[in-house]
């Protein structure tokens, strides 16, 4: 049995009045045609008396679900410098510089109850890089890193996109990295020297690897790279 | 019934009448482009169940298209380096005149008409043809290999929607036995049972023959303003945005308000010749004025071209053709042939 | 930038009016490109969409360059892409702007130091108006970046290609 068309060729799939006149099978098609059309403008006209769908963004806003990810944020006196975050971020984009505290000084507590063991110097975040993955927010001992629902922080410059959540200025910061240094080399010079003179066992000769080590450690081409 | 009659109240030349009146088009065809994109734009947004413009001027977005036509008026003026600069220049225009210029013989009242031509509707069919060969001019101007398939896509379609608007238009020609626009204006007045009604209206004369040729007509008029189901020359999602793709600024707002003067005239050739144009519907309603009862029917056709624009999807090419020649016209010229044999008997 | 003349040109009311008219028209009806990118072009349709609906402002998505004003690089910017981004920008007539929506458009994202094919941030080859942050951003977010871009224009006085 051939396989029925309407007038534009497409095949019938549904209940339709057929003919084997090709005449009054002409007819039938240009009647469903015109038909068809009425069904879809009833469909639309039904549409213009729906409640619109829109939420008028500016004044009325969707709830945002509270484990959205749009934007992280650091809760810095929580944060005991563990460098985790850092470690974990696939784009690279959390810069933290811990010092150690000199001697006698004394940190105090955070608000989870556990020594402040280091100053947190610097806690940069690059927002313009971020990509929201969280992982983040699931490797931090102290909760100090998590991401919030808060989307609104368009900019009209990157430079505002880079935030410090550290609470040391950048004087303070090189004050206690100097500081955390000077006490450090201090402590090795008056270490007793160890005598040098114990031979290593000798070690199994192992190759350089065969990659051509050049490939991995090769610049990418930077934002001032090969394009322009 | 009296109608108001400018040349006698003011006893004007004729010559003084038709220059105030092609000045009262030219603004009513801006201010109605205007509002036909506002309208458009709130009915997609409603067929959407979308809200349309909201913010611009306060209430409902009022002067959203009073922005656009603005903004449009001050962008840079580009004309590609490669382009035919005169035809790139004189092309919005002819689409425009040719649009425009069928205003002439459109009458708004009884009396209320640019000019009667003895030809009228010859001339709107004359007229709105050249249109065409704007769209090919600029299409070809642009040296953009998007704009001319456009314009190739819009003659093709324009050239053979021709036969079924005209064989169509003809239908009341046949039964009025004049071709100026007036005459059949007032042919409407009477013919069945009482004068005045609205079933004089040559869409219920001759029942389901001139109802179709309306049909026909109005769907035909839809692939000669290039809008969708037809919408083909501009179709976004090949092209990138047809003939016009290489017009900025004020001259895109030329074919912008050339298509939007296009669907007014379609609709009001419609209402004049199928739905009595200026006539009331019931003789107890004439003390609402033509011109009133005119743009009320216009309005409404205008109306259910946006609402079909935002209800059906566009066709394709040999589609567009299929129902060009193997539907409209079997259909037209099978009524033609009808409505002639009738007019033939009644007169003898 | 030189600053305007007094006098005639200067700031008197009548062109000071004018200019705020101009833009205010600029502001009210900003007609970006359809053009996407990457999956932030997705936010984008779901801004224009139904549920935002970009139309409340005025933003109109234009098929042609020559006839759009703003240009969302909604995703990553391929080196490949870079130059027919490029192109893009410049086919656009004056005045316009730019709205770099997410992170791979804003600085490169996720490819900012490893990415062999990507652009470090769109602002290299053209210039860029409204940072939108976010991967990819919410369609509230792109809204609150066109308020932005509003107010740029609106507060921008002399507007570029006046």
């Amino acid at each position: 049995m051939a396989e029925m068309r309407t007038a534009l060729g497409m095949p019938i799939t549904h209940q339709t009045k057929t003919s084997k006149n090709p005449i009054i099978q002409w007819i039938l098609d240009v009647w469903e045609g015109f038909y068809t059309v009425l069904v879809g403008m009833g469909v639309t006209w039904r549409h213009f008396f729906r409640k619109p769908f829109t939420v008028q963004y500016p004044h009325e806003k969707l709830n945002i679900p509270k484990q959205a990810r749009q934007r992280v944020h650091v809760d810095i006196d929580l944060c005991g410098g563990c460098l985790q975050c850092d470690k974990i971020c696939p784009a690279g984009i959390i810069k933290i510089v811990t010092a150690k505290p000199v001697a006698g000084e004394d940190l105090g507590v955070r608000p989870n109850g556990k020594r402040r063991a280091l100053h947190i110097a610097e806690f940069t975040i690059d927002h313009s890089k971020c990509l929201y993955c969280g992982l983040c927010e699931t490797v931090c001992n102290d909760d100090a890193i998590y991401m919030i629902p808060d989307f609104q922080y368009t900019t009209r410059s990157l430079e505002q996109l880079v935030v410090n959540y550290s609470r040391y200025s950048p004087e303070e910061r090189d004050r206690v990295v100097a500081a955390a240094a000077a006490e450090k080399a201090a402590k090795q010079a008056s270490k007793p020297a160890v005598p040098q003179t114990k031979v290593s066992d000798p070690q199994p000769n192992i190759p350089s690897p065969s990659v051509d080590s050049d490939v991995f450690n090769e610049k990418c081409p930077g934002p001032d790279g090969e394009f322009k | 019934m009296s109608q108001f009659n400018p040349l006698e109240a003011f006893n004007l030349p004729i010559v003084y009448w038709q220059i105030i009146w092609a000045g009262i088009i030219v603004a009513f065809v801006t201010v109605f482009a205007l509002f036909a994109v506002y309208l458009e734009r709130k009915i997609s947004a409603y067929a959407q169940d979308r809200m349309g413009p909201m913010e611009t001027g306060g209430w409902q977005g009022w002067a959203q298209t009073i922005a656009d036509a603005l903004k449009l008026l001050l962008k840079e003026d580009i004309i590609p380096e490669l382009a035919d600069r005169r035809l790139f220049k004189l092309a919005p225009y002819i689409v425009f005149a040719g649009s425009l210029g069928v205003m002439a013989v459109i009458p708004f009242g009884v009396n209320l008409i640019g000019t009667d031509l003895n030809i009228g509707l010859y001339f709107i069919l004359a007229l709105s043809s050249t249109v065409v060969i704007g769209i090919l001019m600029a299409g070809w101007a642009s040296n953009n290999k998007w704009a001319l398939y456009g314009a190739m896509r819009s003659a093709a379609q324009m050239v053979s929607y021709e036969i079924p608007i005209g064989l169509s238009l003809m239908l009341p020609v046949l039964l009025t036995g004049s071709l100026s626009m007036i005459d059949i204006t007032n042919a409407q007045k009477s013919g069945i049972l009482a004068d005045g009604y609205f079933w004089n209206w040559y869409i219920f004369r001759v029942p389901p023959f001139t109802l179709i040729a309306f049909i026909l007509y109005f769907w035909a008029s839809l692939a000669e303003t290039n809008r969708t189901p037809f919408d083909i020359p501009e179709a976004e999602s090949e092209l990138v945005s047809g003939y016009h793709t290489e017009y900025t600024g004020i001259r895109f707002a030329m074919f912008f308000l050339a298509e939007y003067a296009n669907m007014f005239i379609v609709a009001a050739i419609a209402s004049v010749v199928f739905l009595g144009g200026p006539l009331a519907p019931a003789p107890w309603l004439n003390w609402i004025p033509g011109p009133i009862w005119m743009l009320l029917k216009s309005l409404v056709l205008v109306f259910i071209q946006m609402w079909l624009r935002w209800t059906l999807p566009r066709v394709r090419v040999d589609q567009l053709m299929h129902i060009c020649w193997k539907i409209f016209l079997p259909l037209a010229l099978v009524n033609f042939i009808v409505i002639a044999t009738l007019v033939v008997l009644w007169q003898k | 930038m030189t600053p305007p003349k007094e006098g005639l040109y200067g700031r008197n009311i009548l062109i000071t009016n004018v200019d705020k008219l101009f833009r205010w028209a600029r502001a009210s009806s900003i007609w970006p490109q359809t053009f996407g990118l990457a999956c932030c072009a997705i936010e984008m349709m779901a801004a224009a969409a139904s549920r935002f609906d970009l139309d409340r402002f005025g933003v109109f998505m234009r098929p042609s360059p020559r006839q759009s004003d703003a240009m969302i690089i909604s995703g990553t910017v391929t080196l490949k892409m870079a130059s027919r981004v490029r192109r893009l920008y410049e086919q656009m007539p004056d005045p316009k702007w730019v709205i770099s929506m997410g992170s791979c458009a804003n600085s490169g994202g996720p490819y900012w130091e490893g990415g062999y094919h990507v652009l470090k941030g769109v602002d290299l080859i053209i210039p860029v108006d409204v940072y939108i942050p976010g991967c990819p951003p919410r369609p509230e977010a792109l809204i609150d970046g066109i308020l932005e871009l509003q107010r740029i224009i609106k507060e921008t006085e002399h507007n570029r290609a006046i």
